[in-house]
């Protein structure tokens, strides 16, 4: 494969006077900058044939860089002839240095040049680099400007072809900006750079996972939709739709938490429930759908939409996101509002968590008065969204304030009933880097005037403000708490010890972070940039990481990623101005329910949508991701759980990909055991159209088999251990 | 594998749940949320709401003025500098947001908004308000906050039902003389601001439960503090606090007294017998810990933190 390298992050940071670019890379120096140059500074006019490779320079004096002076940092002084104030215009300078091989296609050919005022750089008689120079010059041409960089080491991307295997020669003229300049400074660096590759980890995600992917090309917002090519979408949800009863009006818009809500634990069948972070209280509020996996279709289908009637607690405000919860409610977060406390029931109006019941689109009534509440206990505050534990009492959640951008605690006192509950609130020993420990500090939160004021009672306490709070939510995998700080554009995460915290530290990020992206078209480098805000996991511990701000991506953080080996891929570059938001996925994982709040309205480009529908981002839209394996007109039919075997006594199958294959499948597997084992391949009639004896060792266990001599179809593999047998399909084209 | 085609798809799609969007929803134009100026003056005799949140506008289009039925409008996160006079126009209107765009001032003809009830001006850079806003004898709401706000004229002490005032993070240096005019203001939140004093009205805001002071150079609290009987939580972490008023313990009402991070060397002797008082944090102080034991002995069920 190809490999392309930008140096973004050098461009971006050159502008900064820095030298070097944050994302990772590897350089090697083919010439450093202390190198020797032979050098001509007697104020004679050279005209052009000194450029040329075979010029004879032998007469010229020899010295290390920096050359020049004035500066009283050189390593050899040249002269600027006998007179301070008519001082030679151009000094000459030549090098040469051995090419062993060209550099590869992986690597960028870098210049980093020190020219005090001006250059011009040839390599092999070729001009290659003309830095704060008019575009043609002669001897007497003075610089272009009086540089307050003069001492910088501007980087320049030159083409590999400039280069040749064996003697490279470099000729350099710099040139004065005016006669009577103080100062002349000279030195080149040239340098082959690489990008140093993503930490892969995806080696034992099941190959039709929906987190298997290879990272689209980052760009600025186009106006349509794009995601990996494995993967395809469905329109479920625009703007202006109308309800299914014609008298609830129209789908409002701004679209935010989009929560699917298994029925039964189906990933087939359940409700997703919509946000609309519309602010315009009391009208903002939530559209509930249900909606139903078509297996004729392999599409979704949406048998109703209502919208929540929130009339009985007054309304809610800037419902922004939210979360499902282990017993399959929604919980609606509101951003907090200037409102009193209208109804005098004690309570300010808005900035409170909701739970509703997406069966009945109704919201819970605590203590059975007949009149829905809030989760008064929770705090009020500006919600973000919340995260229930498995415990279904533990709840996080994080406050998307700047003064007060806290993180919360809240366990309640019995499962999966969230009316009363104790509070806590996050206070790290020390700033994050400097700490990796904390407490919670209990909140009151008893009373009406305690809930309506947990925010000053945090801060009278001293907890530790994170500056907008976005996302919390729990790793499946090593069941740390995540959350995104909008400011900082960081995810941190800690590990929580019951009253303490440990292991507080920044887990991806922050704004200025330049990442490397494996995409099919090679290595690339994508800024991180600001606004990072909903967070998802799926179940193997990936992290998605939407943005609202910066270029407003989807990002995806594997579990193996660190700040020094770092692994993230970017999973979708969304349609021009919109923000993605509200993610959540169905219980197997391979549906993945997002929305894209206010897309620009002139966004044209029609795209197909696995419905085979023509579709535009040209408004608030609700849609569904998936492998094509799962959705839309390419989805492979379902695998027969009847016969498909995945794990034995002693031995496990893992993944296996690609699948459907036009060559050859990778096999992984683990076994707690060593024993022979024997793999056959059958085809729809049987047939054992492939057979292998194959030592099996204790732990993971990974081989090919080549299936490019066999016809297209379907085959079942089989994978004999010890009497038992892992069996599944795989699909050759 | 089963390959589906675009042809089968799309019948299901037409089939399938969409076909419940064949039925019109019955169109109730003051019910209905309008997205554009142009769209809501087709319907001009009866567009009720018109929401403009996040329509990337640099300029309010000033045909709104003819939309003269509108109770609710949201302007919130656009780039708007300023307000055409033509608003003035709106005389319905009850809810108007015009959070987060870049506002320096709004138009004298706001005054006209006789019915306004709730109206956010947060997050703008707005300095002053018009005289006129002496006719909002309907508001409830004013969020002021995030603003460049340095003081607040007295023509704000005309709001005669405003129930919460908000007006944190901005610059101010003062109050006005009359702010206790405000007679019926429930909230009030001040943090994040510049104040040193408090003017002598202040203690006649009796209705006044939430009293939020956090973040700015209060030497003192008034003695008087015990007018404002309906007191549930005071807020003055962060300031420069060197004594209480002794009366604060007269606040029958007070559940809350956040006191941290100030320079309160002892305690009002008063204040041990605010049996009442739930919580009262001191975090940040100099009090020393025999005050603070004593404190503990006096008040044994309130909460405190130190």
């Amino acid at each position: 494969m190809k490999r392309k390298f930008t140096l973004l992050g050098c461009a971006a940071l050159l502008g900064l006077g820095m030298m070097e670019a944050n994302a990772q890379q590897m350089t090697t120096v083919l010439f450093p900058a202390q190198s020797s140059w032979k050098y001509l500074d007697n104020g004679t006019d050279q005209g052009t044939a000194w450029t040329a490779s075979n010029f004879a320079d032998a007469a010229w004096t020899s010295g290390n860089a920096e050359l020049g002076y004035g500066d009283g940092d050189e390593a050899t002084i040249v002269s600027f002839g006998p007179n301070t104030a008519t001082k030679y215009t151009t000094t000459y300078f030549r090098a040469q240095f051995n090419l062993a091989a060209l550099p590869t296609a992986n690597q960028d050919v870098v210049i980093k040049l020190r020219r005090d005022d001006g250059a011009v750089v040839y390599l092999n008689g070729q001009e290659i680099i003309r830095d704060n120079m008019p575009a043609t010059s002669t001897y007497t041409t003075f610089a272009s400007s009086n540089t307050a960089t003069e001492n910088d080491f501007r980087i320049h991307v030159i083409p590999a072809s400039a280069l040749q295997v064996g003697t490279n020669t470099f000729a350099v003229e710099v040139h004065q900006c005016d006669l009577s300049s103080s100062d002349l400074s000279f030195a080149l660096q040239l340098e082959l750079v690489e990008p140093v590759p993503p930490v892969v980890c995806d080696q034992d995600l099941d190959s039709l996972h929906i987190s298997r992917f290879v990272s689209v090309m980052p760009s600025t917002q186009p106006d349509s939709l794009r995601i990996p090519a494995t993967h395809t979408f469905q329109m479920l949800l625009q703007e202006g739709d109308a309800y299914t009863n014609a008298a609830d009006g129209i789908t409002k818009g701004l679209f935010d938490f989009t929560g699917y809500v298994p029925i039964n634990n189906s990933s087939r069948k359940g409700y997703l429930s919509i946000n609309h972070e519309l602010g315009s209280w009391p009208t903002a509020g939530v559209s509930m759908l249900n909606i139903n996996f078509n297996d004729t279709t392999d599409t979704w289908v949406i048998t109703n939409n209502a919208p929540v009637d929130f009339g009985g607690i007054g309304g809610t405000g800037r419902n922004c996101s939210g979360t499902v919860t282990p017993w399959n409610t929604i919980i609606t977060s509101e951003e907090t509002l200037p409102t009193a406390d209208v109804n005098n029931d004690g309570y300010q109006d808005i900035g409170w968590m909701v739970e509703i019941d997406p069966a009945t689109h109704t919201i819970k009534d605590y203590d059975n008065d007949g009149t829905p509440d809030k989760i008064w206990g929770m705090g009020r505050m500006s919600h973000e969204n919340c995260v229930v534990a498995p415990d279904k009492k533990t709840v996080y959640e994080g406050a998307d304030e700047s003064s007060y951008g806290y993180v919360w605690k809240y366990v309640a006192h019995t499962a999966g009933d969230m009316s009363s509950g104790d509070l806590f609130v996050l206070k790290l020993d020390g700033p994050i880097g400097s700490t990796t420990t904390g407490d919670w500090i209990g909140i009151p939160n008893y009373t009406p005037e305690d809930c309506n004021n947990v925010r000053t009672y945090a801060s009278a306490v001293g907890a530790t403000n994170f500056n907008g709070v976005e996302d919390v939510e729990i790793s499946p995998l090593d069941h740390k708490i995540y959350f995104t700080s909008k400011a900082t554009s960081r995810v941190y995460r800690f590990a929580d010890n019951g009253s303490t915290v440990s292991q507080a530290e920044v887990f991806v990020g922050n704004s200025a972070t330049i990442y490397n992206i494996e995409t099919a078209d090679g290595i690339v480098q994508e800024q991180w940039d600001g606004g990072v805000d909903n967070l998802t996991f799926d179940n193997e511990g990936n992290l998605y990481v939407i943005q609202d701000g910066g270029r407003n991506h989807i990002w995806m953080v594997p579990p193996c990623h660190t700040q020094t080996n770092p692994a993230v891929k970017l999973f979708a570059v969304t349609p021009a101005g919109c923000e993605p938001t509200g993610m959540t996925l169905s219980p197997d994982n391979r549906y993945m329910f997002v929305s894209m709040q206010h897309p620009d309205a002139t966004n044209a480009t029609e795209m197909r949508d696995a419905t085979g529908a023509l579709v535009k981002f040209n408004k608030e839209s609700a849609i569904v991701i998936a492998r094509k394996e799962f959705l839309g007109p390419d989805a492979i039919q379902e695998e027969d759980t009847t016969t498909s075997v995945r794990v034995i006594d002693h031995a496990s199958l893992t993944s296996l990909y690609p699948n459907p294959t036009t060559q050859k499948v990778t096999v992984v597997m683990n076994s707690k055991i060593t024993a022979a084992a024997t793999i056959e391949l059958y085809n729809v009639t049987g047939a054992v159209v492939l057979k292998q004896d194959r030592k099996i060792t204790s732990g993971k266990n990974e081989f090919e088999i080549d299936m490019q001599q066999l016809p297209a179809g379907v085959y079942t593999t089989a994978i004999h251990i010890n009497g038992q047998t892992l069996h599944t399909k795989i699909i050759k084209q | 594998m089963k390959l589906k085609y675009y042809l089968s798809a799309t019948i299901a799609f037409l089939l399938g749940g969409y076909c419940l969007h064949a039925q019109q929803p019955a169109f109730d134009c003051t019910k209905s949320t309008f997205r554009s100026v142009n769209e809501a003056l087709k319907f001009k005799d009866c567009a009720t709401i018109l929401s403009l949140r996040i329509v990337k506008d640099e300029v309010l289009n000033p045909e709104i003025g003819q939309l003269v039925h509108l109770e609710t409008v949201d302007l919130q996160k656009n780039s708007y500098r300023f307000l055409p006079e033509s608003v003035g126009a709106l005389v319905r209107l009850k809810s108007m947001i015009i959070s987060y765009n870049h506002l320096k001032k709004l138009p004298e003809a706001v005054g006209n908004w006789k019915q306004i009830e709730f109206l956010q001006l947060d997050n703008n850079g707005l300095s002053d308000l018009p005289l006129s806003i002496a006719s909002w004898k309907q508001l409830k709401t004013l969020d002021l906050s995030w603003n460049n706000f340095s003081s607040l004229q007295k023509e704000i002490t005309s709001l005669k039902s405003i129930r919460l005032l908000e007006v944190s993070h901005n610059g101010l240096l003062n109050l006005p003389e009359q702010i206790g005019k405000l007679s019926t203001l429930e909230e009030l939140d001040l943090t994040f601001n510049k104040l040193k004093a408090l003017p002598k009205s202040f203690t006649r805001l009796d209705k006044l439960k939430s009293l939020d002071l956090g973040d700015n150079q209060l030497e003192v609290l008034p003695e008087s503090i015990h007018q404002m009987k309906a007191l549930k939580s005071i807020n003055v972490n962060n300031n420069q606090l060197r004594t209480l008023p002794a009366s604060v313990a007269r606040l029958k009402s007070l559940e809350s007294l956040y006191l941290s991070n100030n320079q309160l060397q002892s305690l009002p002797e008063s204040l041990f017998t605010m049996q009442h008082l739930r919580n009262i944090i001191l975090v940040g102080n100099p009090i020393s810990k025999d005050t603070i034991d004593r404190l503990k002995k006096a008040l044994p069920h309130t909460n405190i933190v130190f």
